[in-house]
């Protein structure tokens, strides 16, 4: 489904992404684990094309996309949630998904029908938000929803592009475990049914959820494998479980 | 539709606009009527304004551009119609299809180059490309330079709308500004008013989302000038005088100054703002000469404190009496 | 082509772009650091020129008029960002433009108040009077060639202040990471409050340069203001750098444009067109340029890093 090969990108003198190659197959969830500041979310900024690559190529479904602006990025199926919340705050939830519901229903010069009268925009928008568990909070104004349904939005706008593949960046993050557990509902939900790249830093749900991990240390990639073949691998050991483990 | 202090104040508003000129007769003050007048013309501009600075968030400083373009198309056409007999270049249909065709190829132009940047870049490339439009027009001797252009007539509109009296200008341009308030209505409500306002909020996210956003802006962009060049054509023929000073960056910052005045991204907030810059324009002017040693101030003092307009306010007001209404019907969508 | 006219207006561009310049420096580090779009700067140009008309007169020497002025300038900018410019600096771009216009409305009338509608003149002394020869029997104004070395001297001056001392530091760390200075325990609103000082001096300074050459009048900011901003917009909002470039590319071209391009249109075209079409395109020649800049680099030429 997703074929990186050879990535590189710097930030000045910090090289955020180092020589990274590594696939992910189709109807996966493959998990991306590191420590803070390992070039994850650089990684994502770099697939979804909000981040220019120095070098490397990125094969998407069988494309090159290496190059290719953002929205048509977005239009090839390839849709992100955001690490810090990401969202239009002074639309209401259900606009929020309905615009990314719009974005992929043709062009969008029209100018005199009414939008959110449009059931072809509205009810898909709807069906998302029920998906992700927010249909109650339709009518709300998105900025005053809490932090665990901000999450929730995030995901419920990227699947409303139609993707192909999520590329989920910390989505349960500051979550309390109740939100989390409902998180983790949501993507075992979604397991199967689209590819999944998943930023997490919770190790047990990395490990329920992931059929494949890819760990990241310094914008290298040390290791892509199984989790159980991660968990055993010792130069990951070294890198970053045992220092999570130590610290846990 | 509730019922309620502000909804009340702009059906007040927007009647009181309907019948100025029958007041104005009725108690011997026509001048009132070319006052406004003005109003009306300005609130259309600032209507189409509001597409751009208040829905889409690009603040554009060079707006009054259009209201230029738009007289200058009736300036010119009537100075050939009266000096060269060229009669048809006096019509009023001519010169609003060509105030439309210009300001459009303006509004393409200036937006694909502003566009392409953001923030405080763009502010200062829309005003610089107005000053630019402003020098030619200064420095087109043959259309009058600096002095402008008098008109020795208004535009002729095919005998089917006789605007050479006050009156019946008042209300042409009463009714353009309905329809530019319809159109904005519609406009802002359409899936493409739906990814202005989205770009607005957040432009990063409209990307990743899959949105081309800069073809959209610039239509945007381009829709707005239009109306505005439009609004040009009834001023040239209200003040019967077209100068460069029309596009004066000053007059775009005016334009502005109405748009926030009267509420940023609201419907009626530019019309509101209009009328309310026109009215503290003349009551201040008729107390002191130096009436913008108060005015500046004020627009600082306005900024700083009243952040949503005047329609802000009537929306605290609104909130205020929903509190305080005996029968509580409070209302959860 | 007229070689000592063409000399002559290179000599005059430079010395337009070298008053572009103290306004842009000023404009762009008050915009880099505090990230404070303020058009009301052309009015502390107009401040400086009206304070150094009046010194001048009062103490009846140029000199100590001009010197006089500088530091008034200095300090009324400084007042006016306390009481006026400080709460905008979190606020969005648009608010900053309507304040600071509101504060072009303030200022105008205020000075109408105070000194009159009628412009005012600098007369120069007698030694700054004349031309003096420059080589070859080819004269030049001696008070245009004082304006161009006062402005290299301050721009070298400049130059050693942000590089080389602390103050320079912290003006460029402001710029980058407002959270570090305050860290550091610098006093942020001083540091504020100085960088606007030294803008609103080196408009003083801009404007009592420009007394002389043109007239002193209500309003005479607006015009040069607006082509500031095209040399900042060039130049790369922040950058000094890029100020003092744009500001020499735009007053040259500006200049030297406005006086030949008559000849050179006369070349393609009838002298009629050349002479309808000269002004209006003459006055367009620095927004082409900046078109055209934008094109390509649309941050400008050394835009800010990080950006
Ligand atoms: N725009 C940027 N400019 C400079 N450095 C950056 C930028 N974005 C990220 N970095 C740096 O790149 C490294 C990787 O960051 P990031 O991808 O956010 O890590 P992670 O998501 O794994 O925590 C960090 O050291 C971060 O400081
Ligand atoms: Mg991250």
């Amino acid at each position: 489904m997703l074929k990186v090969d050879s990535l590189f990108k710097s930030f000045g003198a910090l090289l955020a992404t180092d020589n990274l190659s590594f696939q992910v197959k189709k109807g996966d969830i493959h998990a991306i684990i590191g420590p803070n500041g390992a070039g994850k979310t650089t990684l994502i900024g770099q697939l979804t094309g909000e981040i220019e690559s120095d070098s490397g190529s990125i094969l998407f479904d069988g494309n090159n996309i290496s190059g290719v602006p953002v929205h048509l990025r977005s239009a090839h199926g390839l849709a992100r949630s955001f690490q810090i919340t990401n969202i239009f705050h002074d639309l209401t939830t259900w606009d929020n998904v309905a615009l990314a519901v719009q974005a992929h229903a043709g062009h969008s010069f029209h100018f005199w029908k009414n939008a959110s009268k449009e059931r072809e925009l509205r009810q898909p928008a709807l069906e998302f938000l029920g998906i992700v568990g927010l249909e109650k909070r339709a009518g709300f104004i998105a900025g005053l929803l809490s932090h665990g349904e901000h999450r929730q939005l995030e995901i419920a706008m990227a699947l409303a592009t139609n993707p192909k593949m999520l590329l989920l960046d910390e989505p349960m993050a500051g979550m309390g475990p109740k939100e989390s557990l409902a998180m983790v509902d949501i993507l075992i939900k979604l397991k199967h049914k689209l590819t999944i790249l998943l930023i997490e830093h919770d190790m047990d749900v990395v490990f329920t959820l992931a059929d494949r991990i890819t760990v990241l240390v310094n914008g290298r990639g040390i290791a892509t494998d199984t989790p159980d073949a991660i968990r055993k691998n010792p130069e990951v050991i070294a890198a970053y479980l045992g220092e999570e483990s130590y610290h846990a | 539709m509730k019922w309620s202090p502000r909804i009340i104040f702009i059906v007040i508003l927007m009647l009181g606009l309907g019948v100025v000129p029958l007041l104005a007769d009725y108690f011997g003050e026509p001048f009132y009527t070319v006052m406004f007048s003005r109003m009306l013309i300005l609130s259309i501009g600032a209507v189409s304004l509001n597409l751009i600075l208040g829905f889409g968030g690009m603040v554009s400083f060079g707006h009054a551009v259009y209201l230029g373009i738009g007289s200058y198309m009736v300036g010119i056409g009537t100075m050939h119609a009266v000096e060269d007999g060229i009669e048809w270049m006096a019509n009023g249909f001519l010169q609003i299809a060509l105030a439309i065709v210009f300001s459009a190829l303006a509004g393409l132009v200036i937006g694909a180059i502003s566009l392409r940047t953001r923030g405080v870049y763009f502010i200062m490339i829309t005003l610089a490309f107005s000053q630019m439009l402003y020098y030619v027009a200064v420095g087109n001797e043959k259309y009058g330079g600096d002095d402008g252009l008098s008109l020795y007539m208004r535009s002729d509109f095919n005998g089917l709308i006789d605007i050479s009296n006050d009156n019946s200008l008042y209300y042409l341009n009463f009714v353009c500004l309905l329809l530019s308030l319809y159109l904005s209505h519609r406009l802002i409500n359409s899936r493409f008013g739906m990814l202005i306002r989205g770009a607005k909020s957040n432009e990063q996210r409209m990307r990743a989302i899959g949105f081309p956003v800069f073809r959209y802006q610039l239509v945007a962009f381009v829709i707005a000038g239009t109306i505005c060049g439009i609004a040009g054509v009834l001023s040239a023929n209200q003040t019967e005088f077209v100068n460069p000073s029309v596009m004066h960056w000053t007059h775009s910052g005016e334009l502005i100054i109405m748009t926030v005045l009267g509420g940023l991204g609201t419907l009626f907030g530019p019309v509101i703002g209009a009328v309310a810059f026109l009215f503290l324009e003349e009551f201040l002017s008729g107390i002191t000469e130096y009436w913008q040693l108060f005015f500046g101030p004020m627009l600082v003092l306005v900024v700083i404190f009243a952040r949503g307009g005047i329609d802000g306010m009537l929306v605290g007001l609104d909130q205020w009496w929903s509190r305080n209404s005996p029968v509580k019907n409070e209302e959860v969508d | 082509m007229n070689w000592t006219l063409l000399l002559e207006q290179t000599l005059n561009g430079f010395q337009f772009g070298i008053l572009l310049f103290l306004l842009a420096a000023g404009l762009t580090l008050i915009f880099g650091i505090m990230d404070l779009i303020n058009l009301a700067h052309g009015s502390l140009y107009m401040m400086g020129a009206y304070f150094a008309a009046t010194f001048i007169k009062w103490t009846g020497s140029f000199l100590l008029g001009a010197i006089l002025a500088i530091p008034a300038c200095m300090a009324f900018g400084m007042i006016v960002e306390m009481i006026a410019l400080r709460t905008l600096y979190t606020r969005n771009h648009l608010d900053q433009v309507l304040a600071t216009f509101g504060l072009i409305l303030f200022f105008n009338e205020f000075v109408r108040l105070i000194w009159g509608p009628i412009g005012l003149d600098i007369p120069l002394p007698e030694v700054l009077n004349g031309s003096v020869e420059l080589f070859l029997g080819i004269r030049y104004p001696a008070f245009r060639l004082v304006i161009i070395a006062v402005g290299i001297l301050v721009a070298f001056l400049l130059y050693l202040l942000v590089s080389r001392t602390k103050l320079g530091m912290l003006i460029r760390a402001g710029a980058s990471n407002r959270k570090m200075v305050g860290a550091l325990g610098v006093n942020i609103n001083l540091l504020y409050t100085f960088v606007f000082g030294l803008g609103a001096a080196l408009a003083g300074l801009a404007g009592l340069m420009a007394g002389p050459i043109m007239t002193v009048e209500i309003g005479m900011g607006e015009g040069i203001l607006i082509i500031t901003l095209v040399v900042i917009v060039i130049g790369g909002v922040g950058s000094i750098k890029g100020a003092f470039v744009a500001a020499l590319l735009v007053g040259l071209i500006d200049t030297v444009g406005r006086s030949f391009l008559p000849d050179i249109l006369g070349i393609f075209f009838s002298n009629d067109v050349a002479d309808t079409a000269a002004p209006a395109i003459s006055s367009m020649l620095i927004y082409l340029l900046m078109a055209l800049i934008l094109a390509f680099k649309p941050q400008g030429l050394f835009p800010p890093r990080g950006a």
